[in-house]
């Protein structure tokens, strides 16, 4: 990869970008004409024929499940190829219920893998031609997975289970958005402060000469490019970058329409480009068109379909090939790439993407290159305000954002960048200043919430810190960082039930991710319900001091019983079950008295208590 | 609703796809012809 040149690294795009722009406008027309209709008749085709395997199945076969395996496996012999990959070739199109036996059939090889067999001569071309078609059948977010965790067998179904798991979250999310009212789309895809001004002629070029339907595809297909960032963020929030852009891969292909066309994971990159016109190529500052981009990392863009790359971003293989030079025969070794080129859609945002580019160079602390990148984006367009307002803050000049901000561009992302600026110069009041601007703005930004909570508990006042603590968790109880904040602040404050409330809520949305939380939520209950019972000194022997092996074990049993039964052990109101002055220990004990019918005598109180009053 | 980038690409797969499906049908058709006549040998004896 080229060192970032030193020299002048603003290359004048504003001409080159639209000259690109317009051939690919150009094209995009052409083929729209000529496409879709032929598209919609070839998928019919398949269709049909795929009634029709099933139908001829059903009638000659008293078991048609078995007998389209067996004319799998014929298929397979026939092809030479592995069943696993016939069934991945037609099984998985047969129909939705064939889809699943075969994308579990898919995920146990991808779990089970072994990557080193690739180099055995015997097995390892049988093994890279049944990848090979995996992956062109849709299942090369599996291998990526799979290539994550190499040796880790453990580590890599673990995986799965998450990359499941937050698919699920994160399609829900974007079919929430989806409902969102056609109004409401355009809105937000209109907003004049994130669009850039040729996108801004294309949708109103469409708007007054296009059909309403041409105009309405539009306006979805931008929002769907704008909410897609913030559906990630929101279910992903512990996913490194190149997970993400898998999953964008994955989500991409469930919802049908084409989002992250480059994956990049640990080492190696997959790259399918030519969904993309444009790509911001951060080695050097340079916007290219997806095939530039493509050479220059080594991918040809005559080879079609995409290929796989085993690289560090110095451009060393970590995989050996074989001949074609394709699929690699034996990966050597993983390297995290840390730098991404951002894939620009075409009807994108391109100053929005470069300023989010940006602003990741700043949190880095590299201002070379975020000046390097704002002064970019003013060469497209000398308008966009959150640039000006970036070069602002390299150079630490808070006039000049004040200027800019009183000049009207009161938008929220300009107040943000001047919290960000203040933030930089250590100036609390300034930050929390403006922090509540943007929240009167935007009551619902999650950031900024606890930035605010940041600054008044590093001012002493958590008191008022709990509360934006507590609205930041409602807005995202996922968030591992702002929950332990919370606790904190109640722990501090001996608040118990408070913080067993939290980390039940928190354990509910990702416990399974954190195990350690869970523990500490039992241990959490525990020291609660000791401290309860204290409280209101109840004449317990089980719970005094005087046997705590014994209150212990109560304890974790009802905290047992909340977790079976779906409750928080801070909604039990003690005093119901056992009002004051009754005598608890003796109740259910026989005499000689008996510690454990006692206490399995109020551990049945309480059950009957949750079972009849809580959920 | 679809990036009309893709659609030369998609079709193709999908002409592809309907090769193989073809491909596929005959098999099985091969193999229905082939047990309907080892059942008729076998009703014969």
């Amino acid at each position: 990869m080229p060192e970032r040149p030193e020299k002048d690294p603003i290359p004048d795009m504003k001409k080159e970008f639209a000259e690109l722009r317009e051939a690919q406008t150009a094209k995009v027309e052409a083929q729209k004409k000529s496409k879709v209709a032929e598209f919609e008749r070839a998928q019919q085709k398949v269709y049909e024929e795929a009634e029709d395997i099933l139908r001829i199945a059903r009638e000659y076969s008293p078991d048609p499940v078995k007998f389209i395996l067996q004319v799998a496996d014929d298929y397979a012999k026939e092809e030479s190829i592995s069943f696993l990959a016939a069934g991945a070739r037609i099984g998985q199109y047969l129909s939705p219920e064939w889809k699943r036996k075969v994308d579990k059939a898919v995920r146990e090889y991808f779990e089970e893998v072994k990557f080193s067999d690739f180099a055995k001569s015997s097995t390892g071309n049988n093994e890279i031609e049944t990848l090979k078609i995996l992956s062109e059948e849709g299942y090369s977010s599996f291998l990526v997975v799979a290539a994550h965790y190499p040796n880790d067998i453990e580590g890599r179904k673990k995986a799965f289970d998450s990359f499941f798991r937050a698919t699920k979250l994160s399609r829900a999310a974007f079919d929430e958005f989806k409902k969102d009212s056609f109004e409401r789309k355009e809105l937000i895809v209109l907003d004049p402060g994130s669009n850039f001004p040729e996108a801004k002629k294309y949708i109103e070029k469409i708007k007054k000469e296009g059909s309403a339907e041409e105009y309405e595809n539009l306006i979805n297909l931008i929002y769907m490019h704008r909410i897609f960032s913030m559906v990630i963020l929101r279910c992903l929030p512990e996913f490194d970058c190149n997970e993400r852009t898998i999953l964008f891969q994955k989500m991409a292909n469930d919802a049908g329409i084409e989002v992250g066309n480059y994956i990049e994971t640990v080492g190696h990159a997959a790259l399918k480009l030519d969904g993309y016109p444009l790509v911001f190529d951060p080695f050097d500052m340079k916007i290219r068109t997806s095939e530039e981009c493509a050479r220059q990392v080594g991918y040809h863009a005559s080879e079609g379909g995409g290929s796989y790359f085993y690289r560090d971003r110095e451009g060393e293989y970590l995989a050996e090939y074989d001949d074609s030079n394709k699929y690699p025969k034996k990966i050597i070794g993983y390297r995290k790439v840390e730098q991404n080129a951002t894939p620009i859609g075409s009807y994108d945002d391109i100053c929005g993407v470069l300023n989010d580019v940006a602003l990741g160079f700043l949190e880095k602390g590299d201002d070379a290159g975020a000046r390097a990148l704002f002064e970019s984006i003013l060469h497209l367009n000398p308008d966009y305000v959150l640039a000006v307002a970036g070069l602002a803050v390299c150079s630490d000049n808070v006039q000049s954002l004040e200027r800019i901000i009183a000049r009207g561009s009161n938008s929220k992302e300009a107040l943000g960048v001047m919290a960000t600026l203040l933030k930089r110069k250590g100036d609390l009041d300034g930050v929390k200043n403006y922090a509540e601007k943007v929240l009167n703005l935007d009551p619902n930004n999650f950031s900024r919430t606890v930035e605010l909570a940041e600054i008044l508990e590093k001012k002493g006042n958590d008191l008022v810190a709990i509360t934006y603590r507590k609205r930041a968790f409602e807005l995202n109880p996922g968030d591992l960082s702002n929950y332990r904040g919370l606790v904190r602040l109640y722990a501090d404050r001996e608040i118990f039930d408070r913080v067993v409330f939290y980390t039940n809520w928190f354990v509910k949305v990702r416990g399974d991710e954190f195990p350690e939380v869970s523990e500490n939520l039992k241990n959490l209950s525990v020291a609660y319900l000791r401290m309860r019972f204290r409280d209101f000194g109840y004449d317990f022997n089980g719970l005094g001091d005087s046997d705590s092996a014994s209150a212990k074990k109560f304890a974790e049993e009802v905290f047992d019983i909340c977790r079976r039964r779906k409750v928080s052990v801070s909604e039990i109101k003690w005093e119901e079950i056992f009002p004051k002055g009754s005598s608890i220990d003796y109740e259910g004990g026989s005499v000689p008295y008996d510690q454990g019918a006692a206490n399995l005598n109020a551990l049945n109180k309480v059950e009957d208590w949750i079972r009849n009053n809580l959920k | 609703m679809e990036d009309v980038f893709l659609f030369g690409r998609k079709m193709n797969r999908e002409k592809n796809r309907l090769e193989k499906f073809k491909k596929f049908k005959k098999l099985l058709i091969k193999r229905v012809e082939a047990e309907e006549k080892k059942k008729a040998e076998e009703m014969v004896k």
